[in-house]
C-alpha cells in the first residue's frame, strides 16, 4: 500500500486545522460573560496579546485545549511563583478567561 | 617516526544509530515532570525571543570530524543573551576554536612532501546577535523573526543575516532559516572576500511536552570570487529536551551529498566540509 502524496497533505492540513491560537469571537464572548459580565469581544482580544506577549518569551504557547478549564489557574500561578511572570491581578483573570472561553469545549 | 593514521569514517546509518541511541538513553532517563523550552532544533533558529529583561546563558560545543585528511575540530561558543524590549532580544558571543589537522609539508630531502599533524587552539572573536520577532509559531499563521549577527575576530570579520520561520501544527513543529554570510579573512597578503549562503530547516515532534524528536537538514554554498567553490548538504537527527530553568539540544549532521566541490572518488565535499558534524547546546536560565 503507497501513502497518496495528497492524502498525506490533506492529513497534516486537517491536523492544523486546531493549531493557532484562536482569535475571540461573539461566541466566545457570550460564554465569556457567564462567569465574567462586561466582557466583550475586544476585552478577549486584548486578553490574548497579554497571553502572547508574557507567556511566549519562555515557552511554545500553549493551546487552551493542552489543559482542563480547570487547570488553567494552577498552570499560571506556577507560572507568576515559580517563574516570576509579571502580571496584574486583572490581567491574570482576563488571560484566564480567555484560555477558558476559547477552548473548544467550552459552555457556549 | 610514526605515521599518521586518517580519520576512518563510520557509515551514515552508524551516526544515526549512534545519534539515536543518545536520544533513546535521553529520553529514558529524562524526568516527566520538566517542562519549558525556548529552542526545539539544534541547527535552526525558531522565531521565539526573551521577554524583556530575561536573561540566558548558553554554552555551545560544535565537533566537526574528518576530512581528506585527519580533522578533527572543536568550535566553543559562550552566549548572553538578553531581551532588550518586546519582541526584540540580543546576545554576546565568546568564541574559541581548536582544531587538530593533517597537513602535507616538504619532506628533508625537498624532493616529496610528508604529513605532518598540528594543533591549535585560539580565541576566534565575539559575536553579537539582534534577533526580532515578527510574527508567533502557535498566535499568527507563521512564525516569523529576522536575524543578524556580527562577529569580529583576530583573523576575520563575519555578517551573517538569517529570516526565521517556524510553525507549530498540533505536536508538529516545522522551521526553516534561509541563511546569508559575508566574511572578511585577513589574509597575510590580501583580504579574503567569502560568500556563504544555505538554508538550515528541522521538523520535530513532541513525543512529550519538554520534548522534541526530530530531523535537520543544512544546505550550504560557499563562493569565492564570484564563483560556486563548494556546496553541500548535511542531515541528520536532532533532540531537545527542557526543564524549568534549563533546556539542551543535541543533533548529529553527517554530511549527505556534495553538489560542488566533491573530493576525488567520493560523493561528498571533504576539502573544505567534514563527514559530520555534531552539536550540543543548553540554555540556562539567570
Amino acid at each position: 500500500m503507497t501513502l497518496r502524496p495528497e492524502l498525506a497533505l490533506s492529513a497534516v492540513l486537517l491536523s492544523g486545522c486546531n493549531a493557532t491560537l484562536p482569535l475571540p469571537s461573539p461566541a466566545h464572548a457570550e460564554a465569556a460573560q457567564k462567569r465574567s459580565p462586561g466582557t466583550s469581544v475586544e476585552s478577549l482580544t486584548a486578553a490574548r496579546s497579554t497571553y502572547v506577549a508574557k507567556c511566549s518569551g519562555c515557552h511554545t504557547l500553549w493551546l487552551p485545549e493542552r489543559l482542563s478549564a480547570a487547570e488553567w489557574p494552577q498552570a499560571v500561578e506556577r507560572m507568576q511563583t515559580q517563574h516570576g511572570v509579571e502580571l496584574t491581578s486583572l490581567e491574570r483573570e482576563q488571560v484566564l478567561l480567555y484560555l477558558q472561553s476559547v477552548r473548544s469545549d467550552a459552555e457556549r | 617516526m610514526n605515521r599518521p593514521t586518517s580519520f576512518k569514517p563510520l557509515p551514515t546509518f552508524q551516526y544515526f544509530a549512534t545519534g539515536l541511541g543518545l536520544l533513546t538513553a535521553a529520553v529514558m532517563m529524562y524526568p516527566a515532570t520538566a517542562e519549558a523550552s525556548d529552542r526545539h532544533f539544534n541547527r535552526t533558529y525558531e522565531s521565539a525571543v526573551l521577554n524583556p529583561g530575561a536573561m540566558e546563558l548558553e554554552p555551545w560545543t560544535t565537533w566537526r570530524a574528518g576530512r581528506d585528511a585527519y580533522f578533527s575540530r572543536f568550535d566553543q561558543r559562550l552566549e548572553f543573551e538578553v531581551g532588550v524590549v518586546e519582541n526584540l532580544q540580543t546576545a554576546l558571543y565568546w568564541n574559541f576554536k581548536a582544531v587538530t589537522a593533517d597537513s602535507s609539508v616538504p619532506d628533508a630531502t625537498g624532493m616529496g612532501t610528508t604529513r605532518v599533524r598540528s594543533s591549535a587552539f585560539e580565541f576566534s572573536g565575539i559575536s553579537s546577535e539582534w534577533k526580532y520577532k515578527l510574527s508567533d509559531a502557535v498566535a499568527d499563521a507563521v512564525g516569523s523573526a529576522l536575524y543578524g549577527e556580527v562577529s569580529i575576530g583576530p583573523a576575520e570579520v563575519e555578517l551573517e543575516a538569517k529570516v526565521i520561520v517556524d510553525k507549530q501544527i498540533g505536536s508538529l513543529l516545522f522551521a526553516a532559516n534561509p541563511v546569508f554570510e559575508f566574511e572578511w579573512g585577513m589574509g597575510e597578503l590580501e583580504t579574503e572576500k567569502e560568500i556563504k549562503t544555505g538554508v538550515a530547516a528541522g521538523a520535530g515532534y513532541f513525543v512529550k511536552p519538554n520534548m522534541v524528536v526530530g530531523v535537520e537538514l543544512e544546505q550550504y554554498n560557499k563562493l569565492e570570487h564570484g564563483e560556486l567553490e563548494h556546496s553541500r548538504v548535511s542531515a541528520g537527527p536532532s533532540f531537545a529536551v527542557a526543564s524549568d530553568r534549563y533546556w539542551l539540544t543535541l543533533s548529529v549532521l553527517p554530511q549527505i551529498l556534495a553538489f560542488k566541490g566533491a573530493s576525488p572518488d567520493s560523493h561528498l565535499d571533504l576539502s573544505d566540509g567534514e563527514y559530520v558534524q555534531t552539536r550540543i547546546l543548553m540554555g540556562f536560565d539567570l
